[in-house]
């Protein structure tokens, strides 16, 4: 194993201890240090209402921040190889649209006195689940359909393209449609949080994202096939069909997952795997895809801790998320003819 | 000797829904062991479609293509991958792989699920670069590499691969004169000391005729044929190449050449290193060069002295002059064909 990538991995765990310890000691309400060291030491803190933020609010929170930024960024760094894209993101394609239409139909036409995501009860929280992962698996499904028609990777990129943009119009329609609740709902869900995970249901949250990051890491040998197009890959004796079927599944999964339980959450997927590549300086999967994973676990709590930096409130995800991302992706493009995965 | 691939009545070509456009028809060629076979033709004449369909990347028309006796379609693509390996002129994402991962991808359907090389593996990757002399930029990126050495880097890939047999489509397009004829030496080479079956389609065509042990040619009119390279240019396979243009093929030099048909015409008499130099000048200046023994042409150019030249250029029977320069001759021939 080389010394960047060791020196990489390291220099990550180490971020994501600090900015996971950071989350745990900010957030809206001050509370100091050394209580939250007592609770999370397993003992009583000086108020009863601490212990319930720290472990039920923002240990999960935690949680859900690292799952769903690795979730994203190996996502993203699937479709960008699948693709032969460096603009491919999990958002492009229109699984997250998919996701977002099918929460959009729950809130919007079925339950439409919801209220905020925290004041839902059990069921109406299943059934936005539900709608998510449906309406993910039914974009899936059409893309899953077209891969097989269709040869060309670009073509099939633009073909997500033009999916997402048919969802997104009906959810435009259903906006239309719904109640001044229905839509305030939906546009707070469209914001991205982190927040929205209680600790009972992070096992649900954590299984299918776990399973279908450790199916990615099984991936990398095909995707460095992929790097060299699909005629070298199947000389190679890469099924190229079943490969691009696979990724894309792992991909469906790790983006409903995340779009489901904390809403639409845009630019991760895209520029993480970009942060990866100028990192280890290189795109060879099989270092790629674990740095990307912690990558995407650390600028996720990162943005978290950002936006409950104001003291009126928490801002939405997808606020900061561009912020982080668009200087990252403005430098790979400005730079693009010295860096050696571009060429 | 048996052959170690083979086709059976192929027709290649391309399916259009219901109908389908023919490339070329009944080819019944076969690959032996040990050979470097090239493939050549103008340009269209199917060649990529010949060598994709052999490689079993696209559908024949009908007709069957075996490898070892076993049809290319219904091997697994594991099987096949270790049969044949491709060389071809795709761009990849690659550039940010080293060198030695690059080849090392050719050890794709040695290694198991994560890929690990063993140390044979290992010791294949680094035979594979010291062949093709690519070991000292072995830690570069790919996109440094100039397209000569990219295009090696690739070479070293299939050879890593360990397959009886490779495929390159125009492996020396972007080569430079020295870099074509080394690659071409490297796979004649290869192919005798390991055994190797080896086709590549190029347009090189001196490279090709010095190289090549067979040849497989389509021609103009769409068909092929197939033979040892020396007998083929004898028999005149390669005039057939390219009808219908102002092209002749010259058996002396082996190449072709431009020869325009509404000319004046010339016939030379010269040592050999002169005879060539005077026939190109000829040729640019819109002279027809027929061949030495032919009678009737409208000038003979004679070389009576090479130190100091002295070249005579004769009409019609009758001494015109005598030239000390090969300038001087056209100068004077084109004053008298403007007259």
């Amino acid at each position: 194993m080389s010394r960047r990538y060791i020196v990489s991995l390291l220099m990550l765990a180490v971020l994501l201890v600090v900015t996971a310890a950071l989350n745990i000691v900010l957030g809206t309400v001050d509370i100091p240090i050394d209580e939250v060291l007592t609770v999370m030491c397993g003992g009583e803190p000086q108020r009863a209402t601490w212990k319930i933020i720290i472990l039920e609010s923002r240990l999960p929170m935690v949680a859900t921040a690292s799952l769903a930024g690795a979730a994203l960024a190996v996502a993203g760094l699937l479709l960008q190889t699948t693709f032969n894209n460096p603009l491919a993101g999990p958002s492009i394609l229109g699984v997250s649209t998919g996701a977002s239409l099918g929460v959009a139909i729950i809130m919007l036409s079925i339950g439409t006195g919801l209220g905020s995501m925290f004041g839902i009860t059990a069921s109406g929280y299943a059934s936005i689940l539900a709608g998510a992962f449906i309406g993910a698996a039914i974009i899936l499904g059409i893309l899953l359909f077209f891969s097989a028609l269709v040869k060309s990777n670009t073509m099939l990129l633009i073909i997500g393209i033009l999916v997402s943009y048919l969802t997104s119009s009906a959810i435009s329609i259903l906006n239309f449609f719904a109640t001044q609740e229905g839509v305030h709902s939906y546009v707070i869900w469209g914001l991205g949080s982190f927040s929205g995970v209680s600790a009972s249901q992070l096992p649900a949250f954590a299984i299918p994202i776990a399973t279908a990051l450790i199916a990615a890491m099984l991936m990398a040998k095909p995707l460095n096939a992929l790097l060299l197009g699909s005629r070298y890959a199947e000389s190679l004796g890469v099924n190229v069909k079943v490969t691009r079927n696979a990724l894309l599944a792992i991909t469906g999964v790790l983006t409903a997952a995340v779009t489901a339980f904390c809403g639409p959450i845009g630019f991760l997927g895209l520029v993480v795997p970009h942060m990866a590549r100028l990192l280890l300086n290189t795109t060879n999967h099989h270092r790629l895809l674990p740095i990307t994973a912690l990558c995407g676990a650390v600028v996720a709590l990162l943005c978290s801790l950002i936006c409950v930096l104001p003291d009126s409130g928490t801002l939405p995800i997808n606020a900061i998320t561009p912020v982080i991302g668009v200087p990252v992706i403005l430098y790979v493009i400005l730079n693009r003819r010295k860096i050696p995965y571009f060429n | 000797m048996k052959p170690i691939l083979e086709t059976h009545n192929l027709n290649i070509g391309y399916r259009n829904g219901s109908s389908a456009v023919e490339v070329a028809n009944n080819i019944n060629i076969a690959l032996y062991q040990g050979e470097l076979v090239c493939l050549i033709g103008a340009n269209g004449t199917g060649k990529s479609t010949l060598l994709r369909t052999l490689a079993a990347s696209q559908r024949p028309l009908a007709g069957s293509v075996t490898i070892d006796g076993s049809d290319v379609f219904s091997l697994s693509r594991k099987r096949l991958s270790r049969m044949l390996a491709i060389v071809n002129t795709d761009s990849t994402q690659a550039g940010g792989l080293t060198v030695r991962e690059l080849v090392a991808l050719g050890r794709h359907p040695h290694t198991g699920w994560f890929g690990r090389l063993t140390k044979s593996d290992s010791k294949a990757v680094d035979t594979a670069m010291l062949s093709v002399g690519i070991t000292d930029k072995a830690n570069r990126f790919m996109a440094e590499l100039s397209d000569g050495e990219r295009q090696k880097a690739m070479i070293a890939k299939a050879l890593a691969q360990d397959t009886p047999i490779i495929f390159l489509d125009e492996p020396t397009a972007f080569l430079d004169i020295a870099s074509k004829i080394s690659a071409m030496q490297l796979l004649h080479e290869l192919a005798h000391r390991t055994g190797k079956a080896i086709l590549l389609s190029s347009h090189d065509i001196a490279q090709v005729l010095t190289f090549a042990d067979r040849l497989i040619a389509i021609d103009g009119s769409h068909s092929i044929c197939c033979g040892p390279t020396d007998d083929m240019v004898l028999q005149g396979a390669m005039s057939r190449l390219f009808i219908g243009n102002n092209i002749d093929f010259d058996p002396s030099t082996c190449n072709f050449v431009m020869n325009c048909r509404l000319s004046h015409s010339a016939r030379i008499d010269a040592p050999n290193d002169m005879r060539h130099i005077i026939a190109n000048a000829l040729r640019r200046n819109d002279i027809r060069v027929e061949a030495d023994d032919a009678c009737g042409t409208d000038f003979v150019v004679s070389v009576r002295g090479t130190s100091p030249i002295d070249i005579i250029l004769t009409a019609d029977g009758n001494t015109v002059a005598h030239c000390p320069s090969v300038a001087q001759l056209i100068a004077t021939i084109n004053n008298i064909t403007n007259n």
